[in-house]
């Protein structure tokens, strides 16, 4: 928490992952190819997920989507990707799209 | 003997609750409706046992793994309830996931019944179960139903019984799970995760793959589209107000008041004029006027109900979740505020209480706080009636409210981040979407008769209570004296309600009858129509001879003395103002602190006056040229909070209010 008076303004978009992952690579992400960058109704096998955040982790886990399990994407729309995972469809943010890191 | 419903979301554990005891719990097309557990006892037509049976429906959970903190619910409750028998309803259409909670339940040594629900579905998708193989591997009876339908009931009760007693035995056993890390369990539930894939390609056929992008997807590109999501939810919302407020609701409800108007007769007629005046109006204009008032609107909304049913039966509201997640974002609500806000355009306690599911506490409370903004049902009435009034009906007032309401919602939300602290949340959106499906007009209907019960039971005690105590307190004079014609303002309730009216001039309605209004809508916002129709001695305000929903509208405002902006302001400081009792109650229990509870209702008092100067003043300057009544001691007081709001909001910040979370 800081300490220091600091106008943020009101509408301040947190811009977590502002840059261009995997093109540029000074952002220290790594490379990777995640789910932001996938086609749309191909197959992937999960590598890694990269969050930030043990509970989403294991929440990702508990629907089947974790290292060495398949992921497709079907839609994107808005800043929400559409995913398949064992059959079931969920919404995710681009948030967690990056996070999801495939082959 | 207890059996025990588990399984994912969304599988449809109430579905089959209901079906199964007879009850009309809340059921919707997504995850996450159920989020206390229920209990009930088997339907007699169903127990052909001599026993008594009772069922328990938990929240739904896709993992019971120690480290998932929302699923430990119900691993603790099937620990402490000690079921007899756990019926694990697994989606058929989705076994891949489910079956992962299964072999997790079947290790805790109680007998399991599978329940495989949505069987229909599945055969109408060509996919094919082997339920014998299935029952073979996981060694215990797999049932296949279809709980929408009531299909294969029969079958599961009689499964369940025999199961009673059982030893049920797994076949994958993970062993010793407590006091090894959380690497470790995790590598476990991989094993697990594969052997459940290894069951899946034995008894699984499927015929047509659900990966690639299908009817449904192009039908979420639509409706959840970045542009067009929000205007076609407008109009959604719009369609669901006009024809539950201007066509159906209306015709209803003046059949209702028909009937209504001929009981009022019927009583005035047998008391005849021997009984003592003051006791005949205590009768027809207290009990039965101020009744009637209320119960008038009861047609309006159960046709809301009913259509917001259908609206929550067929998978759009996940959607709805998935357009606002954008917006929310920006002012630090998690997407999943939305469902809170959905549920509570019903009636505020169940949407407070849905905040559960929402994890960061600040959002969590955030979003209890402001979830009551929404027009829940009990304040359909006085939105109706002042539609009607002053604005000829306009259905736009009702469907513009509901707007209203999330707009303020994400200014506020805005105001609570600044004030609480803008600490970074890693708030991630993931909601399942469930498929689209033509709705169950007989659920929809069980819903809206669930909604008219609970309406009528709260007219018949607690509102018919406070008519008459308003009747009362607006009759007789503090030395009990009968008030005189001309001369209302000497009751018991003027003198009360005079000093809240006095603060209420800047806002345009700072007469006492509509100030005890308000003030009755604490008890419960349906008051405020029964108020008004007692107070104003006006006995009903649905005409029948019109077919419009409010009859004599010109009358009627005459006599509140209301202009179109105030009407409005009125409208607006109901709504923004703190929820009834039984909601500021939810709100107590959900915010779990007594600092967020003070801190919410001020806050809530403070944008209801806020917003409603705004809306007086600001329509009066447009109508007239000039400002309204009390505009500077109104701008003084308003300025007041700005400033307050304004200071608390962009003060140092010393102590962060939100500190208990933390992750993992």
């Amino acid at each position: 928490m800081e300490n220091s008076f600091k106008f943020t303004g009101l509408f301040k978009r947190r811009r977590r992952h502002h840059c261009n992952h995997g093109r540029k690579n000074n952002c220290g992400h790594g490379r990777g190819n995640s789910l932001i960058h996938a086609e749309l109704n191909q197959e992937y096998t999960i590598k890694k997920i990269r969050a930030d955040n043990d509970k989403i982790g294991n929440f990702l886990f508990s629907l089947g989507c974790f290292p060495g399990s398949k992921v497709t994407v079907v839609s994107k729309i808005a800043n929400q990707y559409v995913i398949v995972i064992k059959n079931a469809r969920y919404s995710i943010d681009k948030e967690l799209a990056w996070c999801i890191v495939v082959d | 003997m207890k059996i025990a419903l588990a399984g994912n979301p969304n599988s449809g554990k109430t579905t089959l609750f209901n079906a199964i005891t007879g009850k009309i719990e809340k059921v919707g097309n997504w995850a996450g409706v159920t989020i206390a557990k229920k209990e009930a006892s088997l339907k007699k037509s169903l127990n052909r046992y001599s026993q008594e049976i009772t069922v328990v429906d938990l929240p739904g959970a896709y993992s019971m793994s120690p480290y998932t903190s929302e699923e430990s619910i119900t691993r603790e409750f099937v620990a402490n309830a000690n079921p007899d028998v756990i019926v694990n309803i697994v989606d058929a259409t989705n076994l891949g996931r489910s079956l992962f909670f299964t072999t997790q339940l079947i290790e805790l040594g109680i007998p399991v019944v599978i329940a495989l629900n949505k069987s229909d579905l599945a055969k109408k998708r060509k996919l094919r179960i082997d339920q014998e193989l299935l029952a073979g591997e996981l060694n215990c009876p797999v049932v296949a139903i279809s709980a929408q339908n009531g299909l294969g009931l029969e079958g599961l009760v009689d499964r369940v019984i025999q199961a009673v007693g059982a030893k049920q035995l797994s076949a994958f056993s993970q062993g010793e799970i407590s006091g090894i890390g959380e690497a470790k369990i995790r590598d476990l539930d991989e094993k697990r995760y594969r052997y459940v894939d290894e069951i899946v390609a034995k008894v699984e056929l499927r015929d047509i793959k659900g990966d690639t992008t299908n009817i449904q997807d192009r039908l979420d590109r639509i409706l959840a589209n970045k542009w067009l999501g929000i205007p076609i939810f407008a109009l959604i919302i719009w369609l669901v107000f006009s024809i539950s407020q201007t066509y159906v609701g209306t015709y209803l409800a003046d059949i209702l008041v028909g009937w209504i108007d001929r009981f009022y007769s019927v009583v005035a007629g047998l008391m005849g004029a021997n009984v003592s005046p003051i006791l005949a109006t205590l009768l027809l204009d207290g009990i039965i006027g101020g009744l009637g008032a209320v119960v008038g609107f009861l047609p309006l909304i159960m046709v809301l109900f009913f259509l917001l049913a259908l609206l929550e039966d067929s998978g759009y509201m996940a959607r709805v979740a998935m357009i606002m997640d954008r917006f929310f974002k920006w002012v630090g609500l998690s997407g999943k505020s939305i469902i809170p806000m959905i549920v509570g355009t019903g009636c505020a306690i169940p949407g407070i209480m849905a905040t559960r599911t929402i994890q960061d506490d600040r959002q969590r409370r955030t979003t209890a706080m402001l979830t009551p903004f929404m027009p829940c049902g009990a304040k359909l009435p006085v939105i109706a009636l002042f539609a009607g009034v002053f604005f000829e009906d306009a259905s736009w007032v009702s469907a513009s409210m509901y707007f209203l309401g999330i707009t303020i919602i994400i200014l506020s939300a805005l105001i609570i981040r600044k004030i609480t602290g803008d600490e970074k949340v890693n708030d991630y959106f993931i909601m399942e979407l469930p498929e689209y499906r033509i709705p169950s007009v007989k659920r929809a209907a069980q819903s809206m008769l669930n909604q008219a019960k609970a309406f009528i039971v709260k007219a018949s005690t607690i509102i018919l209570l406070c008519n008459a105590a308003i009747q009362v307190m607006s009759t007789f004079t503090w030395q009990l004296e009968v008030v005189s014609q001309g001369n209302e303002a000497s009751s018991i309730l003027a003198s009360v309600a005079a000093p809240f009216a006095l603060i209420l001039i800047p806002l345009g309605f700072g007469v006492w009858q509509l100030a005890a209004a308000a003030i009755t809508g604490f008890i419960a916002k349906e008051n405020v129509v029964g108020t008004l129709a007692v107070v104003f001695s006006i006995t009903n305000f649905i005409n029948v001879d019109e077919l419009a929903l409010v009859g004599g509208a010109g009358n009627i405002a005459g006599v509140m003395g209301l202009t179109s902006a105030s009407a409005l302001a009125y409208l607006a400081f109901n709504l923004f103002t703190p929820p009834c009792f039984a909601a500021i109650g939810a709100m107590n229990a959900e915010l779990g602190s007594k600092k967020w509870l003070f801190g919410a209702i001020a806050f809530q008092l403070a944008m209801g006056y806020v917003v409603a100067f705004v809306i007086y003043q600001a329509g009066t300057l447009l109508q007239t040229g000039s400002t309204g009544q009390g505009f500077l001691w109104g701008l003084v007081a308003v300025g007041a909070i700005v400033a307050t709001i304004a200071y608390l909001m962009f003060k140092r910040p010393n102590e962060p209010i939100r500190s208990k979370f933390q992750q993992g």
